[in-house]
């Protein structure tokens, strides 16, 4: 299954996005609200699609 | 140098030069004309006091005529100076004595052929004393005329003489008579005090400038063994000449000043009228502020200044309205840039709620015992969707500036947010404001959030302990400058020119509106803002507001 990272500064949107790729694509979704978090995520987890 | 200055320069050598040619042209002229008029007249009268004496030397020579024709018949006279009768004797010694005055002579002598005299009119003891010389002297002087020097016991007296030759019974005598020249004489000569007439001896060095003419004479005296010569000085009476020129000069050096005073008042009275308003003019140029009393005096002008004044004051017209227009082009760009984000912002939380409620629809549809579910899957996307519009909300409001106009003390401002934000933060904030500082007209809450802003942006812009705030105040130029500077983070150019635009920010909780509307703010005001900013070294940002006259009003009493 692949992992997915959301980052997008609205969060309602990016648990929006995270939400609809999971059920829609079963994927694993990450949600980030700003770079310092994604890069943070992007350190700790693999991701294998990331979405701005 | 000063434009006065230069107009006086340029006055002396435009028109105090020419006036003093012209000045000594007129006099050297107009002395030049005195000269010879005087001189014409003086040789008229001259030639007259020549015929004068001619016309006495004429007389003298015309009474020793008659006086010739008498002796030449006189028998007695004969008698005693050719026979030697000692009878007669005694009138041929006192001949001459009665002759004189008889004839009107001031002197009158008869010689015989050796020179000696015979009868002499004032002296019988003259009687055979030798004359030889003077007689050889008197012969070679030009028509016989000649002044001789008579001597008497207690004085002498110069004398006009003509000399007359007679025979009387076969022997040769000579006449030598003549009239007194004195002061009577020189009187009568000089047309009743017209001239000057005096004599003198020698040559006479007179100056070529003074009307003066000489008159040579033969003079013979006893102690010279030649002929000299003698001159009649010849001259207006009373240096009526040099008194002219004089009054000539005094009126030309008073015309000669009193035009040099007139022209330094003119000219300080011209350089003044020009001066002055070109002052005003660029006082006014300064500040661009053409609508002042001052320059509403300078605008009446029908001169070549008021012209130059209404065009600045139409042209500074024709700026203010450009500022207007360009400043409310700039507004609507500003509120269209809002109404945008605005737009963007509002979908950014609308869009999950949309997709949301159309999810559970489509879970009701399908599957209608998963909706509590899905709806509690959902429900955390809906409450942020929610709380992102109600803070966006807030964030709106806050922006929202109020239009109050007042006179407002800016440092009392400063004083209130240093104080406000010293609390929540440990920096240290430095202030230096200027005392006396003008007010500015404005929004004191405005004002506030401009200062607000700026003070915090500079406080968050700090990294770790280190680092200080200053805010400062002064007044130039009609104008209130508040500087704050900081020695945090700074900013690129990119960085400061997205922050004017708007919308961007580094820090969490920002709007990324804060230097937008500090510059939108400070715009409304008729003000402007400076940022001069390197990244890791600090930022200074300067609002400069147009200065305002009225009486101040002070925050204090504002929050009251």
């Amino acid at each position: 299954m692949n992992t997915l990272l959301i980052v997008d500064d609205v969060r309602a949107l990016a648990d929006q996005f995270a939400y609809d790729l999971r059920r829609l694509m079963s994927a694993e979704a990450i949600v980030a609200t700003d770079g310092d978090a994604a890069l943070e995520i992007l350190a700790r987890e693999p991701v294998d699609f990331e979405r701005l | 140098m000063t434009f006065r200055a230069r107009m006086s320069v340029a006055f002396m050598i435009a028109a105090l030069v020419p006036l003093a040619v012209l000045a000594h042209g007129v006099r050297r002229e107009v002395t030049q004309r005195l000269t010879a008029q005087h001189q014409r007249r003086v040789n008229t009268l001259v030639d007259i006091v020549r015929q004068d004496l001619g016309r006495e030397s004429a007389s003298i020579a015309a009474r020793l005529e008659i006086l010739e024709a008498d002796l030449s018949t006189d028998d007695r006279f004969r008698l005693g100076a050719v026979r030697g009768d000692v009878a007669h004797r005694r009138y041929v010694l006192d001949w001459a004595e009665r002759a004189m005055e008889i004839a009107g002579l001031s002197m009158l002598r008869v010689y015989d052929e050796s020179g000696r005299v015979v009868s002499s009119g004032h002296f019988r003891n003259e009687f055979g004393r030798d004359d030889a010389r003077l007689l050889s002297r008197l012969a070679a002087a030009p028509a016989g005329q000649a002044l001789v020097r008579v001597k008497l016991p207690s004085a002498s007296f110069l004398a006009l003489t003509r000399t007359e030759s007679v025979t009387v019974g076969g022997r040769s005598f000579t006449l030598v008579g003549g009239t007194t020249v004195d002061s009577t004489f020189f009187t009568r000569l000089g047309r009743d005090g017209e001239l000057d007439v005096s004599l003198a001896l020698g040559e006479v060095t007179v100056p070529a400038s003074h009307a003066v003419e000489r008159l040579p004479l033969v003079y013979v005296d006893d102690t010279s063994s030649n002929l000299a010569t003698t001159q009649l000085t010849i001259a207006p009476r009373g240096g009526e000449l040099e008194t002219l020129r004089q009054d000539l000069d005094r009126w030309v050096a008073g015309s000669f000043v009193l035009a040099a005073i007139a022209g330094v008042i003119l000219v300080v009275w011209l350089a003044a009228g020009l001066s002055r308003p070109m002052a005003t003019l660029a006082r006014a140029a300064l500040s661009i502020d053409f609508t002042t009393p001052e320059m509403d005096t300078v605008a009446a002008r029908d001169d070549e200044v008021g012209t130059l004044a209404r065009r600045f004051a139409a042209m500074t017209r024709r700026l203010r309205a450009g500022a207007v227009r360009l400043r409310d082009a700039e507004r609507r760009a500003t509120v269209g840039e809002m109404a945008r984000q605005v737009n963007h912002d509002m979908k950014n939380g609308l869009v999950p709620i949309r997709n949301v409620v159309r999810h559970l629809s489509q879970v009701q549809q399908t599957s209608p015992h998963e909706l509590a579910t899905v709806f509690g899957e959902r429900r955390g996307t809906l409450e942020s969707s929610v709380t992102y519009l109600d803070e966006l909300a807030t964030r709106w409001a806050r922006l929202t500036p109020r239009g109050d106009r007042l006179a407002v003390d800016v440092n009392s401002i400063v004083q209130d947010v240093v104080t406000a934000t010293r609390d929540a933060y440990a920096t240290p904030i430095h202030v230096q404001l200027q005392p006396d500082l003008p007010p500015v007209l404005g929004d004191p809450l405005a004002l506030r959030r401009v200062l607000d802003n700026l003070v915090t942006n500079a406080l968050q812009s700090l990294t770790g302990d280190s680092g200080s705030v200053t805010i400062s105040s002064q007044s130039r130029d009609r104008a209130v400058r508040v500087t704050v500077t900081d020695t945090g983070s700074g900013m690129t150019p990119e960085q400061v020119d997205r922050a004017l635009r708007g919308f961007y920010t580094t820090k969490p909780q920002g709007t990324g509106l804060g230097l937008s509307v500090v510059r939108r703010l400070v715009a409304d005001h008729g003000g402007e803002v400076h940022i001069d900013t390197t990244p890791r070294r600090g930022t200074t940002v300067l609002i400069e507001l147009p200065a305002h006259s009225a009486p101040t009003h002070r925050s204090k009493a504002m929050h009251s």
